[in-house]
């Protein structure tokens, strides 16, 4: 059976979407635009003025073939977001490039890629001297990448066979893509520009603190805030939070990464003071659980193999790493080189919260906890099914955020699918890791960090590793971030395209 | 959410007589060996072997006559029964096992005949070269009584429940009672089972001897490599397995016996009644044909790489070989453990997605089983195209089995639990064997292998492992066989037991 043929129209609805992302991300390259003219980075402010009118031209260009708002479908609506997390990265890469910072074109795109799917995996070199204004732009993509992805997950990847955020929004929805996603942006802003206020205050006045001046604590505090909250995991030091040496500030940080953590509508529960539905959740449940367990494992681990002498240290160091994995944000307080002495079982557990992710509807990557908690639910029904006596009707049910549902079997199907799919990708991308000569353990860690958005390395994916290495972990970051099925419909929009170009070709000859 | 029911002592009567209809028949099993060991004079190990037969049919039989009952038995009863089924027939082998003196500790024999009766392979034996043929003859029938038992299991009791793959292959319209269910299916199995027995074992003895073997040892090594092949077994009489015989003709002759041991049973029963396209045409069949085919050309361009094998003729001999035991998930090996070392990263690698792969459901062969696999590749083409396809249209998904039929998202959901609590136990697995000090290459290799029933080994499972990973190894061999559906069932069972409500 074949789907139906995309048609002109709908290419144009595409493209002239796409055009208001261009648009938006030459908006994007303002404020960078405005610090490195304040602190006189004029050849980065150039680079930046040159890629923000690009991207405007671009979006201006693509805007004219535009089709009015209404038109766009929620099919449709998949193939602009996963193109969209494709196109977009060209813009930051550009100046990244041109800065002189990235070895190779495909280090600055995988940069950009990093940037706007919250990972942080950073191929630039020379990191400590990057410009400010860039340092800006490249938290920035955080920002966008991150709150954009949870507007799209719970508008435009719920409509789909996504499955498991469908569990997170309402049902009575509106057939119309654009005023949907506004309403849900609104919100997501209000709460997002809530805790940009008060944690970037908060960060900036513990680094005050620890003695850094007031123009560098207010650029680091405002990047860590975004590069915290939104999971991201870039910093402006390639040392990244060890830089600091301040346990204040990694405890700040922590409340700020589990905060990113959470799924946007429990925010907004708690934002309503609702706590007793938030905690009854099975997601947030389950988070707590697998983080927890998993936690105290790595510290177990850790005191076992003699890693660290210390009880203080080693508790800062496991905890602090435990966080930065399971929220899928990736800031590090141990070098790469430093997981060697971490025995065999810590970094299998840093994969493990790493691979199983947060909540659902939040800029966390990875399986995410609700489709794990979903899976434990559906394994439990099944023994009771089987053990009860034949004419008995035995359902699973979950608690999301407002009520108890039944889970039933297509969003289950949806979950587990997903979850397999990510499975498939670490492996996948760990078999590649090993083809290049890496260490299956190396290889693995660094694969499921990039699948899962989380950004911590162990020294795999460097500017000296292989272009098909980079390749790969660009394509992963892509796929995880966009957990697989808006990828697979742009590739069969797009194999539709050309079989109806192909066809129309065959008419013309005939 | 409602409690379960506690079970009260009508249930725990039936399972009991069940079982001991099981023991009664793993002391049956015994008879051949024994007579074999009389006939070679090997009086020792007959004698430990009549100790074990004796103590399954005193035990057997008390346990029938005490709870014997009129009682129907139902799904649940079926699943717990062949949960504990799996756990207690091991029992008196390994006692047989443990008398002969061949092995290190009673857990060391009890953990081979659970690699036996899982139809695994792996092997705790301390010389197994010079173990009487008695006693060869008793292990290896452990496959036969596994792989056949497993056989009629999937078919029959595990059909219901989460795991409905083995629905897939009985018709819909089903009993409500067990044992007529189980008693057809049986004689089906049996019937195509000796058609491959007589002409397997034959082709094989004529295989032997013609290599220079003497004609009785001939034979057993003909039953024994029979038995091990076409129940996707792996045990052998000699510790190099196949590489003992040196013999590029038999190793050619196991590769058709392997493939027909891991091709399912009413696939075995079209062919049987010569509708060749029908069988040919399941989806099921065709996802074995690709994934072994690709992953096969993988673990040989990964010893290409590797330069293990200098001769192209050797490398081809050794990687297929290799590759389709381990995608039957036989585990008969041309390969020393220590020799993998020698293998790269990549051939390995590929091995290990064999192996956990599996092959047919509903054959002896173990792992995810290929059929999982196909459906859920069919359900995400079905997610892509309903995303494509306008709201209003029904995108469904078919497959071929028999007929072709629907995709539907329990059968779905089934598949991908599974196949995920597989992969869960492989990768959770190797943990242990990590902390115990093997490589975490080494440490995937043999716990997957022990999960997917396989066999193969690099050398870290053997009798000097610490207790711990000998329990897990069985672990991963029972709830692997069993496909987790019936393993958790028991766990409920015994959770009913202790705090679940009167009916």
């Amino acid at each position: 059976m074949r789907a139906l043929r995309p048609d002109a129209d709908e290419l144009r609805v595409v493209v002239g979407v796409l055009g208001r992302m261009f648009e938006a991300t030459a908006g994007l390259h303002v404020p960078a635009l405005v610090v490195a003219v304040a602190v006189g980075e004029l050849r980065d402010a150039s680079a930046l003025l040159l890629s923000a009118t690009l991207a405007l031209l671009a979006g201006r260009a693509a805007r004219r073939l535009r089709a009015p708002d209404d038109e766009l479908r929620w099919s449709t609506g998949m193939v602009v977001v996963a193109s969209t997390w494709l196109l977009v990265p060209v813009f930051v890469a550009l100046p990244l490039w041109l800065s002189g910072h990235a070895a190779a074109p495909i280090d600055a795109y995988f940069d950009a890629m990093s940037g706007f799917t919250t990972s942080g995996l950073s191929l630039l070199q020379d990191l400590d001297h990057l410009g400010a204004g860039l340092q800006v732009l490249r938290h920035l993509t955080h920002f966008a990448g991150g709150q954009g992805i949870v507007i799209v997950v719970l508008t435009v990847l719920a409509r789909g066979a996504g499955g498991a955020s469908t569990l997170l929004v309402g049902e009575g929805r509106d057939e119309r893509v654009v005023p949907n996603v506004l309403r849900t942006a609104r919100l997501i802003y209000l709460i997002a520009g809530a805790w940009a206020v008060v944690g970037s205050s908060v960060l900036v006045v513990t680094l005050l603190g620890s003695g850094l001046t007031p123009w560098r604590a207010l650029l680091h505090g405002t990047t860590l805030f975004m590069a915290a909250f939104d999971t991201g995991g870039f910093s402006i030091m390639s040392s990244s939070v060890a830089y600091y040496h301040s346990a204040a500030v990694e405890a700040v940080l922590v409340v700020l990464m589990v905060a990113g953590a959470l799924s946007f509508p429990l925010h907004w529960l708690l934002w309503q003071r609702r706590v007793g539905d938030a905690t009854r959740s099975l997601d947030l449940r389950t988070f707590a659980t697998t983080t927890g367990l998993l936690g105290t494992l790595l510290v177990v681990g850790l005191a076992v193999h003699g890693t660290y002498a210390d009880a203080g240290a080693l508790a800062r160091k496991g905890v602090f790493t435990a966080v930065s994995a399971a929220t899928g944000t990736g800031f590090t307080v141990v070098a790469p080189q430093a997981w060697g002495t971490w025995g065999q079982l810590g970094p299998a557990v840093v994969v493990a919260l790493m691979g199983i992710g947060a909540m659902a509807g939040s800029t966390a990557g990875g399986v995410k906890t609700l489709r794990v908690g979903l899976l434990a639910k559906s394994v439990l029904a099944d023994v009771r099914r089987a053990l009860a006596p034949t004419s008995q009707v035995v359902v699973a049910t979950h608690r999301s955020l407002r009520r108890t549902s039944i889970v039933d079997d297509g969003q289950a199907r949806s979950a587990f699918v997903v979850t397999l799919l990510f499975l498939g990708c670490y492996l996948a991308g760990a078999l590649v890791g090993v083809f290049e000569g890496a260490s299956i353990e190396a290889a693995l860690f660094e694969s499921v960090s990039a699948s899962a958005n989380v950004g911590l390395t162990i020294g795999v994916l460097v500017p000296e590793a292989s272009t098909l290495l980079k390749a790969v972990a660009v394509v992963q970051m892509w796929l995880g971030r966009l957990e697989f099925l808006a990828a697979f419909a742009l590739v069969g929009w797009v194999w539709q395209l050309g079989a109806a170009g192909a066809s129309d070709v065959r008419t013309r000859l005939a | 959410m409602t409690r379960l029911v506690r079970p009260d002592a009508t249930d725990r009567r039936i399972v009991g007589a069940y079982l001991g209809r099981v023991l009664l028949g793993v002391a049956l099993l015994h008879l051949p060996a024994i007579g074999m060991a009389l006939v070679l004079g090997e009086v020792d190990d007959a004698a430990a072997m009549a100790v074990g037969a004796l103590a399954a049919t005193v035990v057997g039989r008390a346990a029938t006559l005490r709870w014997s009952t009129e009682e129907a038995l139902d799904w649940a009863h079926g699943l717990v029964t062949v949960a504990l089924a799996w756990l207690v027939a091991p029992l008196p082998i390994s006692l047989s096992f443990v008398l002969s003196g061949h092995f290190g500790s009673y857990l060391d024999a009890y953990f081979e005949a659970v690699s036996g009766l899982t139809t695994s392979g792996l092997t705790m034996l301390l010389d197994l070269d010079h173990l009487g043929s008695g006693m060869q003859l008793l292990r290896h029938l452990t496959h036969f009584a596994g792989g056949q038992g497993i056989i009629l299991v999937v078919l029959t009791v595990l059909s219901v429940g989460g795991g409905q793959i083995g629905t897939l292959f009985v018709g819909e319209g089903r009993d409500e009672r067990i044992v007529p269910s189980v008693i057809r299916t049986a004689r089906l199995i049996y019937v195509i089972f000796t058609a491959w027995a007589l002409v397997g074992t034959a082709v094989l003895w004529g295989v032997l001897v013609q290599s220079g073997m003497g004609r009785g040892s001939s034979l057993l090594h003909g039953i024994a490599l029979f038995l091990a092949a076409f129940d996707t077994g792996g045990f052998s009489v000699h510790s190099t397995s196949v590489a003992y015989y040196h013999s590029g003709l038999l190793e050619l002759t196991l590769v058709p016996v392997m493939l027909a041991g891991a091709v399912s049973f009413p696939l075995h029963w079209d062919l049987w009644q010569r509708r060749v396209r029908s069988a040919t045409q399941q989806l099921d069949l065709r996802m074995l044909a690709t994934t072994t085919t690709v992953l096969t050309l993988l673990v040989l361009v990964g010893l290409g790489v590797a330069g293990t094998y200098a001769d192209a003729g050797a490398l081809t001999r050794k990687g297929v070989f290799t590759a389709l035991s381990a995608a039957t998930n036989t585990g008969f090996s041309v390969v020393a453990g220590s020799t993998y070392d020698t293998w790269g990263q990549l051939a390995p690698g590929a091995l290990v997605a064999i192996m956990i792969l599996g092959s047919m459901a509903g054959s002896t062969a173990g792992g995810i089983k290929t059929i999982r696999i196909a459906l859920i590749a069919k359900s995400i083409l079905r997610d892509v195209r309903k995303a494509l396809a306008p709201p209003s249209s029904v995108v469904v998904a078919t497959y071929r089995t028999r007929r072709t039929r629907i995709v539907t998202d329990e059968q779905v959901r089934g598949a991908v639990v599974i196949t995920l609590l597989y992969l869960v136990t492989a990768v959770g697995g190797s943990l242990l064997h990590v902390f115990h000090g093997t490589s975490i290459e080494q440490a995937l290799f043999e716990s997957t292998s022990a999960t997917a029933n396989v066999g193969l080994s690099t050398g870290a499972i053997n009798p000097g492992n610490h207790w711990s990973v000998k329990v897990l190894t069985m672990f991963q061999m029972w709830a692997g066989r069993l496909e987790f559906l019936a393993v958790f069932a028991l766990f409920g069972y015994a959770v009913a037991v202790v705090r679940g409500r009167r009916a």
